[in-house]
C-alpha cells in the first residue's frame, strides 16, 4: 500500500510552516539557506519530533559557546536511546510478533499480553529513537521540543495524549482542531446546538465533532488503513468523548460510594486503566487490517487461559529465559530512571552529573557494556528499523 | 577555569580510551576461540602462534584444509630434516582463504616453498559463495591481524557473499555483514546466552602454537571401513569440473609465488579420486606454475609406507600416519627442492611438547598393565583410579611397587572385594580411600584451574559393584571389573585415556568404550587440542 502522500514528520513540519506564514502567525523566512536547514535538519527526518519554525528555526542557527556538559549530555542521551531500542524494544518485538503472527495458536491471555507488550515496545522504540535524535541535537547544542513526558503517569487518556507524541498532538490541535472549531460552519453549528440543547452540551457536541475529525486524521496519519484510523484515532476519540461526557456522573457516583480519589491506589487505578485503554486501541497497530484486528481480539476472548503466564509458555514466544531476565531487569532500570527524573524533576543524566565521577563512569560504562552485550543488533537484526520511521 | 577545562578534557580522553579498550576486551572475550582444548583444528592457536614466530624463519608453509592440518607436522619435519615449516591450514580452508593467508604470511615470512592441498579445488560446499561456510571462513580470517591484506580479504568476502545472496537461486543464503568483521561484537556479542566458559577467558591458552599449526587424531583406522586401494592412472583424458572461484585464486597464488620466488606445490592426500579429477588438478597446477603430487597414487603411497590400520593417511591422517607423511614430504623438500636445514631455537624449544603428544598418542594403545603403570608415571598427568568389583586379586608385588611409586598409599595386598579409589596429581596424592565393604565416593577439585571431579568405587563386598570417575561433569570411567584408570593431561587440560585393567582376572585392558566415545565426539579428541 502506498503511504498517503505528504503524511510524515517532514511534511507536517513544512505544512505547519506554510500555514503559520499564511495565517501571518510568523514571518516568511527569506533566507533560503536558513529555511533549507530547517526543512532538512537531518535528525528530524526519521522520527520527528514535528517542530515549529518559531521554536526551532532560530535554534538551528543561533551562535553558541561550546559546553562540555551539553555535549556530554548528548552522548549520554544517545546511549540511553540505544539501550531502550536495542535491549528492550527489540526483545519485546520478538514476543509481540510471535503472538501477532499466529492468533490461531496464541489465543486468550496471549492476546492481552501481546497488546500490553506492544505498548511498551512502541514506547521504547519511539522514545529510544527520539533520545538518539535529541542526543545528536545536543551534540550540536540544538534544543528540540520533547515528545514524551512520562506518558504512563497519565490518569486519563486525554492526559496521556498530552504526554505521548506531544508534537503530533500539538500539530493536530493547532492546524486541524482549532481551524475546524474556528470555521464558520462549526461556529454556526455550535450556536445552533447551544440553542437546541443548552450551552454545556451544545459546546460539548460541537467539540466532539471537531475532535472526531482531528482523531480521524491522527489515525490516518499513522497509516491509511482502517486499523490505524480506528485503533489510534477513532477509538481514542470515543474513549475521550465518553469519559468527558460521563465524568460528572462518575464523580457523583464515586462520592456516593465514598471512594477516595486523592489516594495513591486511586491514582494507580487510573494509570492502569489509562494504560489498558490506550493498549486496546494500539493493539490494532501491528495487524494488517481492521478485520484482522477484530479477529485478533476475538481470539482474546475465545479461551480463558491465564496459566500460560506461569507455566513456562512465555518461554516459547521466541525469547529464552535469559533474554526474559534481561528484559525484566532492563525495564526495571527504565522504571527507576523514570521515577527518579519524575521525583527530582530533572532528567536523569542531570542527576547523574551531580554524582561523583566513579558512580558517573560506572553508570555510563555499564550502560555501554549492557548495550554491547545484551543489545539485539548485528547480522539478522536491523538496528535502524525504528517503527516510526515508517511514517 | 582553564584548569577545570583541562581536567574535563583529560577526563573525556581517558573515558574514551576506557570505552575503546573495553570494546577490544569484550571482543577478545566473546570472540570464538578455537583452541587446543575445544577444537580438533585449533586455528586461533595456529594463527596467533604464527605471528609469534620470528620474521623470516619459516622456509615452508603448508596451506589447506583440515587434512593438511592433520597431515603435516612441522616438528617432525624439523626433527628429521632440520627444515623449518609452519602449518597454516584450517578447517575447510578454501583456496580463496589460502590465498589471503599466503599474502598475509608474506608480510612476515619469506618461505621457499608453499604446499597447498587440493581438496577445496572441487566444489564441496556449493551452497556457500566461498566453498566453505561463514563460520569457518571467520574461524580462518578473524585471527588475522588488521592490515591492508585483511581489509582486502574482508571486502572480497563480503562482496562475493552479497553477489551470491542476490542470486535468486540462493534464497536461503544471507549475505555477510562487513561491519561485523571490523567490530566482532556485532557477530559474537550474543554468545552471552550460551554462557561463556573457561576457554573464553583463557587468553593465554590461545596465544601460542607449540605444534606450529599441526593437530592430530589418535585412533587407528578401522580395518573394516578403511580399505584403501592406491590410485593408478587409467589413461582417461577427460577433465573434471573444478570450482571456478577456487581455481581463480589458485592462479593468484601461483602469481604471488612467482613474484616472490616461491615454489608452489599442490598435493592431494589419499582419497577417492578419478582420472578426470587428476587430469583437472594437473592442468590447473601447470597453469599456476605448480608441481602436483597425489599422495594416494600407488608409487608415492608405497614410498610413504604408511601401514594400516595403525598408520593412516587416509582422510584425516592420524598421528602415526602424519609422522610417515611428514617424513616423506620432509625428504622431498630436502632432496628435490633443496630446502636447507637450519637450527632454530623456536623448534628446539617445542620438541619436548611434541614428544609428550607422541607419548599421549601411544598411551591408549598400551595393553600391558606393567608397561602402562610405567607410562603413566609422568609429572604431566593427573591419575584417577577406582576399583570396580575387585582390582587386587592378580596384582603382583611389582605392580604394587609401581603403584606406590606413582603415589598410591594403600597396601592393596589381600584386599579382594575392597572398594578403593585414588586421585594423584603431580603435586602428590590428593585423595585416597580403602574400605572393606563400603561404597566409597569423593568429590573435589584438582589442578591450577580447580577442575571438578567426583570418584566412586564399590567392591564386590558392598554387593553393589560399580565405579565412576567424573571430571567436569563428564563420566570417563570404563566401569568394568578391575582397576579403572583415567589419565588427565595437565598441559592439554583434557582426558587422554580411560582404561580398565582386569586385575581381578586376566589383567587385560578394556577401553573400547573410550575409543568409541572419541570417534563419536570429535571435540573430545584429546589430541585435537594440539
Amino acid at each position: 500500500m502506498v503511504a498517503p502522500f505528504g503524511i510524515s514528520f517532514f511534511a507536517l513540519t513544512l505544512i505547519g510552516y506554510i500555514l503559520n506564514t499564511y495565517w501571518k502567525v510568523q514571518e516568511v523566512e527569506k533566507n533560503p539557506l536558513k529555511f533549507a536547514l530547517f526543512g532538512t535538519y537531518f535528525p528530524l527526518l526519521f522520527s520527528g519530533p514535528i517542530v515549529k519554525y518559531s521554536d526551532t528555526g532560530n535554534e538551528l542557527v543561533k551562535e553558541y559557546r561550546f559546553s562540555y556538559q551539553r555535549f556530554a549530555f548528548g552522548g549520554q542521551r544517545i546511549l540511553w536511546g540505544l539501550f531502550k531500542k536495542l535491549v528492550i524494544s527489540e526483545r519485546l518485538s520478538v514476543m509481540v510478533s510471535t503472538i501477532y503472527s499466529d492468533s490461531l495458536t496464541y489465543r486468550g491471555v496471549y492476546v492481552w499480553f501481546a497488546m500490553c507488550l506492544f505498548v511498551l515496545q512502541l514506547y521504547t522504540d519511539f522514545s529510544g529513537c527520539l533520545d538518539v535524535i535529541y542526543g545528536i541535537s545536543d551534540l550540536f547544542h540544538i534544543q528540540l521540543p520533547e515528545n514524551f513526558a512520562h506518558p504512563f503517569s497519565s490518569r486519563s487518556l486525554s492526559d496521556f495524549w498530552r504526554r505521548w507524541h506531544i508534537s503530533l498532538g500539538t500539530w493536530i490541535r493547532e492546524y486541524i482542531f482549532f481551524p475546524i472549531m474556528k470555521s464558520s460552519v462549526m461556529v454556526s453549528l455550535m450556536e445552533y446546538l447551544k440553542k437546541k440543547i443548552g450551552k454545556k452540551y451544545g459546546k460539548r457536541i460541537a467539540t466532539s465533532i471537531g475532535l472526531f475529525f482531528s482523531w480521524f486524521l491522527v489515525g490516518f496519519w499513522h497509516g491509511g488503513t482502517m486499523n490505524y484510523i480506528f485503533g489510534v484515532g477513532l477509538w481514542m476519540w470515543f474513549v475521550i468523548t465518553i469519559s468527558e461526557l460521563f465524568a460528572p456522573m462518575l464523580e457523583r457516583l464515586s462520592d456516593f460510594l465514598n471512594i477516595n480519589r486523592d489516594c495513591y491506589s486511586w491514582m494507580l487505578f487510573q494509570r492502569v486503566r489509562t494504560f489498558c485503554l490506550f493498549a486496546f486501541g494500539l493493539g490494532f497497530f501491528p495487524v494488517a487490517s481492521f478485520k484482522d484486528g477484530i479477529a485478533f481480539y476475538k481470539a482474546g476472548f475465545s479461551i480463558f487461559n491465564p496459566w500460560v503466564l506461569f507455566d513456562g509458555s512465555v518461554l516459547k514466544l521466541g525469547l529464552t529465559g535469559k533474554d526474559l531476565n534481561i528484559l525484566f531487569v532492563s525495564m526495571v532500570i527504565m522504571l527507576i530512571v523514570d521515577k527518579i527524573s519524575l521525583i527530582k524533576c530533572v532528567p536523569m543524566r542531570e542527576w547523574i552529573s551531580n554524582q561523583n565521577f566513579a558512580l558517573r563512569w560506572l553508570i555510563w560504562i555499564g550502560l555501554f557494556v549492557s548495550i554491547w552485550i545484551y543489545g539485539l543488533y548485528g547480522p539478522g537484526y536491523n538496528a535502524t528499523d525504528f517503527i516510526y520511521t515508517g511514517f | 577555569m582553564r584548569r577545570s577545562r583541562l581536567i574535563k578534557l583529560f577526563g573525556l580522553v581517558v573515558f574514551w580510551i576506557l570505552v575503546v579498550t573495553l570494546n577490544l576486551l569484550l571482543e577478545g572475550l566473546f570472540f570464538v576461540k578455537s583452541t587446543y582444548r575445544n577444537s580438533p583444528w585449533p586455528s586461533t592457536n595456529t594463527y596467533n602462534g604464527f605471528y609469534k614466530m620470528k620474521r623470516d624463519t619459516i622456509d615452508v608453509i603448508f596451506l589447506g584444509s583440515s587434512v593438511t592440518v592433520n597431515g603435516f607436522c612441522p616438528q617432525e619435519i624439523y626433527d628429521a630434516y632440520g627444515i623449518r615449516s609452519y602449518n597454516l591450514g584450517s578447517e575447510q580452508q578454501s583456496i580463496f582463504l589460502s590465498y589471503y593467508w599466503l599474502k598475509e604470511a608474506l608480510r612476515f615470512q619469506s618461505p621457499q616453498v608453499v604446499v597447498l592441498d587440493t581438496k577445496f579445488l572441487k566444489s564441496i560446499h556449493p551452497e556457500y559463495p566461498l566453498n566453505t561456510s561463514e563460520g569457518l571462513t571467520r574461524k580462518t580470517i578473524d585471527p588475522m591481524k588488521w592490515s591492508r591484506v585483511k581489509v582486502e580479504a574482508v571486502h572480497d568476502i563480503v562482496e562475493r557473499s552479497t553477489e551470491f545472496a542476490s542470486d535468486s537461486t540462493h534464497e536461503d543464503y544471507n549475505a555477510e555483514s562487513e561491519i561485523s568483521y571490523y567490530f566482532k561484537g556485532f557477530k559474537y556479542h550474543t554468545r552471552w546466552k550460551d554462557g561463556l566458559n573457561a576457554d573464553d577467558f583463557d587468553v593465554h591458552g590461545c596465544e601460542f602454537s607449540e605444534l606450529k599449526g599441526w593437530s592430530t587424531e589418535i585412533y587407528y583406522a578401522d580395518p573394516d571401513y578403511n580399505r584403501f586401494t592406491p590410485y593408478e592412472y587409467g589413461g582417461a583424458t577427460d577433465t573434471a569440473e573444478l570450482d571456478e572461484l577456487q581455481v581463480e585464486y589458485l592462479y593468484k597464488m601461483g602469481e604471488l609465488c612467482k613474484q616472490n620466488g616461491i615454489k608452489l606445490i599442490l598435493v592431494s592426500l589419499p582419497a577417492s579420486t578419478s582420472d578426470a579429477v587428476e587430469n583437472a588438478y594437473c592442468n590447473v597446477a601447470e597453469k599456476a606454475g605448480a608441481e602436483y603430487y597425489n599422495f594416494g597414487e600407488k608409487s608415492i603411497y608405497q614410498e610413504i609406507g604408511a601401514q594400516l590400520p595403525k598408520e593412516s593417511i587416509l582422510g584425516h591422517p592420524n598421528y602415526w600416519g602424519s609422522v610417515k607423511l611428514s617424513r616423506y614430504i620432509g625428504k622431498m623438500l630436502s632432496e628435490k627442492y633443496n630446502v636447507a636445514p637450519v637450527a632454530d631455537e623456536q623448534y628446539e624449544a617445542t620438541r619436548d611438547f611434541y614428544l609428550q603428544v607422541a607419548k599421549d598418542a601411544n598411551l591408549q594403545y598400551i595393553e600391558d598393565f606393567d608397561q602402562y603403570l610405567d607410562a603413566i608415571k609422568d609429572p604431566n598427568y593427573t591419575l584417577f583410579f577406582a576399583i570396580n568389583e575387585d582390582g587386587t586379586k592378580t596384582l603382583t608385588s611389582a605392580d604394587k611397587e609401581k603403584l606406590k611409586s606413582l603415589g598410591v598409599k594403600s597396601d592393596l595386598e589381600n584386599m579382594y572385594g575392597y572398594s578403593w579409589y585414588a586421585v594423584i596429581t603431580p603435586e602428590g596424592n590428593v585423595a585416597e580411600e580403602l574400605s572393606i565393604d563400603e561404597t566409597l565416593d569423593k568429590s573435589g577439585k584438582f589442578g591450577r584451574k580447580l577442575w571438578e571431579y567426583s570418584i566412586e568405587s564399590a567392591g564386590v563386598n558392598t554387593n553393589a559393584v560399580s565405579s565412576s570417575i567424573m571430571i567436569c561433569d563428564k563420566e570417563y570411567a570404563h566401569n568394568s571389573r578391575g582397576i579403572n584408570i583415567v589419565v588427565w593431561d595437565n598441559q592439554g587440560q583434557t582426558v587422554i585415556d580411560s582404561v580398565t585393567f582386569d586385575t581381578c582376572g586376566d589383567r587385560l585392558a578394556s577401553r573400547s568404550w573410550f575409543v568409541e566415545m572419541q570417534k563419536n565426539d570429535i571435540n573430545l579428541n584429546a589430541f585435537s587440542r594440539w
